[in-house]
């Protein structure tokens, strides 16, 4: 049996041309919020999660999960983000949802962290805000307090310390009616 | 015998009971004291000699007398009993002798004298005359009548009954007249004459009044003696009858054509006028029968609207309206003044007729309108060739009730026999690009479509398969290079094709309503709202594309001419440039970017393969591996449509020539490779039997399956025949299962391989062609099998919605997870509309594929659903 092959089989050829930059900084925004959690689904990093809340893609709701070995093991926290126009040039207002004990952190949520204010770069993004709170969490900067009375039990009395964190939370998702699970 | 009785009569006064007998002339005048005159007393000389000719007493007595002479010579009650039947009645009719007393007699009682200066109704011959000939007619004639009345009477006779019973009352009114006029009348001349100083004018107005009167009189006997109802349908009718004749309504198919011009005096119509005219004379005109010839014109006209004279022109393509509109004008509206002048109809000025024959237009235009919209979906689907009957229509439209009428009305025509899951989405866009065409030119302002067109853009938009039919129609060949019609098939919309063989016009209509050097602008119509702009609707192709939002075109129309290039390698690729033009026109150059990418592709390949085959590792390559050519369509990856893969591996020598073709390929190509789609190749076989020679064009997995049959499974064995299993097949090839099986069944069916009858699951190459039964049988078998894969194979080569979804449900599910974990609990329809957003490349799918994830996912254990509400599941 002999056999003649004559195969015209197509091929893809990967070519590296950029698609054409927008010129609207908002569509830049968006594009960006939307690769951004492009990534945060396609490779989800266990103990953190974010979700824009509606369609304009600049509020998101994050959840965090307090790390294990510290005051906070166990508890989920939801902060929401605010993204302005110019992000990634600016920062992303971020605030926690859940009440939180904790010294860098005030009681309406407010947060104290360098790289969320005057260290903002453009090469932060969601994800990696979220596992520097998460890290926070474990390791607050007591130098500068929000919360005096915490960044002064964190060293003196961890017990007392532990008790008001737990008294000061609360699962805002419980109220929701929905559940949460650890990613 | 009439004159027998008349001598007898003339002795013998006949005892007739309602004559009074006279006083006695011998009865002794005693006379009445006249005013003045003492009472018995001797009549003084005076008073003799007093112009009295005679006293009170002596009329009243010459009255009596005189009364009774002219009665019973005046009297009907001797009338021989009218045989009405007869032709000869008047023939019949007694001639009575007027003696000389009777002659004075009749004047004495119609002169003053009798009357004394009063008018005493008892006394007047006229009124007893009357009276008479009411008794007469009452008694003896109207049951004869009755009688003729009381039969049934067949339509077709109708004029005939109506003529004699016009006759039969001439008959009559002549009997009943002849008295009057020759003796009554005269009478009154006489007496005027002696009595009175003034004659001729005054007498003749008394004559007159008295012939009127009387006629009147009996005018009115003898419609009292109709049955009404029965004349008016029984006049109706025969009036209608004959119009129709008269305008030839009732031609049938099979006669010659009728030669003859509308409106010509007919045979019928005169008939018809001089029936008209006896009945008139009878009193059976007047309104009564104007009112009959109203209902007959007005079924008339509605016959002409239906007629053949009315016929939508299918040749010729022109509107009836100036048909109908000479018909109203030289045939109808004629022949109604005729018909009510004959009836006693006041006759108006010329104008007057040109005012109602106006207004005959505007009705005829009216009813031939709603004929017409009645039937106007007929007319759509029929378009061009009912171009007539659009035309109609357009003379109707001209007032708002008349276009709300057509909308409503076809839209309804179109709900009912258009929009409903019978109807293929093929039909609908042809009839839908009908539509568009006929009321462009309907109503050139395109308010009128707008309304129709609503609801069939609504539901259009509703069917899934519309964008795509509407993509491939305009990239479907509906003519051969010899200009041939060829038959697409049912998916394809012949009216769209079509529409892209005309030239691209231009899109860009400068507005009409701020070019104030357009002498052919005209206001929009009352009926369009007050932002009502003209859409560029009328451009077919440019309605159809605005169908949709952009974005959902642009990605059909991405897979379809991705899938459409595939396919057409040959082809030079022109008509889908100019399409690509137009989309570009219609849809923006930006978000076409990728399709001009792919036409551009499909076009490089050629020249890349004809660089390449004269590539030196190329040439080595196809030496080595028998002389086998490779032609490849090199596709950007970024912007063709997900494609089909399947891998497995190809046979050495191709493989060898894929690898020298990647080679050439990067040498002129800088930085950039080729992956090779093994899925979507063709390959050209060559299969040399000992007795046969087969060549096909297979799938490249096909080929890669028969070419594994080359060599045998073990060395070792090389001389028994190649015999191979599927799970040594599959290993070999690394190729699926599914993929494999079809190819075996495929080669099975052309004779070239069979199953071991030990084992099914082993396949052997079938060297010669034995007429054995049980290979022939499985060969058909599989034949059939092979079919039915090779036609699901050919569907597409790109990937379908189903596949696309499997292939990215993992995202999906975490894009759930993440907005159900920061969200909070979610209804379904809230999901849905997020995945919209936030999925990249958007979410192409429906809310029924969401259930269908949502239920997966809570399978699986990772979400927990209340009915329409999700969460992610709590641990």
């Amino acid at each position: 049996m002999n056999m003649a092959n004559q195969a015209p089989a197509p091929a893809t050829a990967t070519k590296t041309s950029v698609p054409a930059q927008s010129s609207s900084s908002n569509t830049n925004v968006t594009k960006r919020l939307q690769t951004e959690l492009m990534n945060l689904m396609m490779s989800p990093t266990p103990g953190i999660s974010a979700f824009p809340n509606d369609a304009d893609l600049l509020n998101w709701t994050a959840t965090i999960e307090g790390p294990t070995e510290t005051p906070y093991a166990g508890l989920t926290f939801k902060l929401a983000f605010s993204f302005p126009a110019e992000y990634p040039l600016t920062a992303p207002q971020v605030t926690f949802k859940t009440p939180i004990f904790h010294p860098n952190i005030d009681f309406s949520g407010r947060i104290c962290l360098d790289i969320l204010k005057e260290k903002w770069s453009a090469i932060y993004n969601v994800q990696s805000v979220l596992l520097s709170l998460q890290s926070l969490l474990g390791e607050p900067n007591n130098a500068s307090p929000l919360n005096g009375q915490a960044a002064e039990l964190w060293d003196k009395d961890p017990a007392e310390y532990k008790r008001l964190v737990l008294a000061r939370h609360r699962d805002l998702a419980e109220e929701d009616g929905a559940g949460m699970d650890g990613m | 015998m009439a004159k027998m009785d008349a001598i007898f009569a003339s002795v013998f006064p006949p005892a007739v009971l309602d004559h009074t007998t006279p006083t006695p002339v011998a009865t002794p005048d005693l006379g009445f004291t006249a005013p003045g005159q003492s009472f018995g007393g001797i009549i003084s000389p005076v008073g003799a000699k007093q112009q009295k000719p005679l006293s009170a007493a002596q009329i009243q007595v010459k009255r009596n007398i005189s009364w009774s002479t002219a009665t019973r010579f005046l009297s009907l009650s001797t009338f021989p009993v009218v045989d009405l039947n007869s032709s000869a009645l008047i023939k019949g009719t007694p001639h009575k002798i007027k003696t000389r007393e009777i002659e004075d007699a009749i004047e004495f009682l119609l002169s003053e004298d009798s009357l004394q200066g009063h008018i005493d109704e008892n006394w007047d011959l006229v009124a007893w005359y009357l009276l008479e000939v009411q008794t007469h007619f009452l008694d003896r004639v109207a049951p004869v009548f009755q009688q003729l009345w009381s039969s049934e009477i067949p339509s077709e006779r109708g004029i005939q009954f109506l003529r004699s019973i016009a006759q039969r009352y001439a008959t009559m009114q002549s009997i009943y007249q002849i008295p009057v006029t020759e003796h009554i009348l005269p009478a009154t001349t006489v007496s005027k004459r002696r009595h009175t100083l003034e004659p001729g004018a005054s007498a003749e107005r008394r004559q007159q009044r008295i012939l009127s009167k009387f006629e009147r009189r009996i005018h009115a006997l003898f419609i009292h003696a109709l049955p009404a109802e029965r004349f008016s349908n029984i006049i109706s009718h025969v009036m209608y009858d004959c119009a129709c004749k008269m305008f030839q309504l009732h031609t049938s198919e099979g006669d010659s054509p009728p030669s003859q011009k509308l409106g010509d005096k007919s045979v019928s119509e005169k008939e018809l006028m001089a029936l008209l005219q006896s009945l008139q004379k009878v009193g059976l005109g007047g309104d009564r029968a104007q009112r009959a010839f109203a209902h007959a014109m007005d079924k008339l006209m509605n016959e002409f609207i239906v007629s053949h004279w009315m016929k939508v022109d299918w040749e010729g393509r022109e509107p009836v309206t100036d048909k109908l509109r000479k018909w109203i004008r030289h045939g109808f509206s004629p022949f109604v003044r005729a018909v009510v002048r004959h009836l006693g109809g006041a006759d108006e000025g010329p104008n007057a007729s040109e005012v109602d024959a106006q207004r005959w237009l505007d009705v005829a235009f009216a009813r031939l309108g709603r004929a017409r919209i009645s039937n106007l979906f007929e007319y759509i689907v029929r378009w061009d060739d009912s171009l007539g009957a659009i035309l109609d229509i357009k003379e109707y439209i001209t007032t708002p009730a008349a276009r709300s009428f057509l909308t409503t009305n076809f839209s309804h025509q179109l709900s009912r026999r258009l929009l409903h899951p019978g109807a293929t989405t093929t039909n609908i866009l042809n009839v839908y690009i009908s539509i568009i065409r006929a009321f462009n030119e309907l109503d050139s302002k395109g308010v009128l479509l707008d309304r129709v067109a609503r609801p069939i853009r609504r539901y259009l938009r509703d069917r899934e398969d519309t964008a795509r039919i509407i993509v491939a129609s305009l990239l479907a060949d509906i003519e051969d290079s010899n200009g041939h019609f060829i038959d697409p098939g049912p998916d394809i919309s012949v009216e769209i094709a079509r529409e892209m063989l005309n030239p691209i016009t231009a899109f860009e209509e400068a507005d009409q309503d701020m070019d104030w050097d357009n002498m052919l602008w005209t206001p929009d119509p009352i009926d369009a709202g007050p932002e009502y702009k003209k859409s560029k609707s009328s451009d077919v192709t440019a309605s159809l594309l605005s169908l949709y939002n952009r974005n959902e075109f642009i990605n059909s129309l991405q897979t379809i001419l991705g899938e459409h290039l595939l396919k057409n390698e040959d082809s030079r690729f022109e008509k889908e440039e100019r399409l690509l033009e137009l989309f570009k026109h219609r849809l923006g150059d930006d978000k076409l970017q990728p399709c001009e990418v792919m036409l551009h592709d499909v076009q490089q390949s050629r020249r890349m393969n004809t660089a390449i085959h004269r590539y030196q590792g190329y040439r080595a390559a196809v030496s080595k591996s028998q002389g086998a050519e490779l032609n490849a369509q090199i596709l950007s990856s970024n912007f063709w449509p997900k494609l089909q893969e399947a891998d497995f591996t190809v046979p050495a020598p191709i493989k060898l020539l894929q690898d020298q073709y990647a080679k050439g390929f990067e040498s002129i190509k800088d930085m950039r490779k080729l992956e090779w789609l093994h899925a979507l190749g063709r390959v050209t076989v060559v299969l040399e039997f000992e007795d046969r020679k087969i060549e096909e064009i297979v799938p490249t997995a096909t080929a890669s399956v028969i070419y594994a049959f080359q060599s045998p499974p073990n060395p070792s064995n090389k001389d028994g025949p190649i015999e191979k299993s599927i799970s040594q097949l599959e290993a070999e090839l690394s190729i699926e299962e599914p993929l494999l099986r079809t190819a075996l069944t495929y080669w099975v069916s052309k004779n070239v391989l069979r199953t071991l009858p030990s084992c099914s699951n082993t396949y052997t190459v079938l060297e010669t062609l034995s007429s054995d039964d049980a290979i022939n049988t499985s060969a058909q078998q599989a034949q059939a099998l092979a079919q039915a894969s090779m036609d699901a194979e050919t569907v597409s080569a790109v990937k379908s919605a189903e596949d696309l979804f499997s292939e990215n449900e993992e995202m999906y599910r975490q894009f759930v997870v993440g907005m159900l974990t920061n969200g909070g609990a979610m209804n379904v329809m809230r999901i849905f509309m997020m995945l919209k957003v936030v999925v990249p490349g958007g979410f192409p799918f429906g809310i029924e594929e969401v259930r269908g994830l949502l239920s997966g996912m809570v399978e699986g254990g990772v979400v927990v659903g209340t009915g329409d509400v999700f969460a992610v599941r709590r641990e």
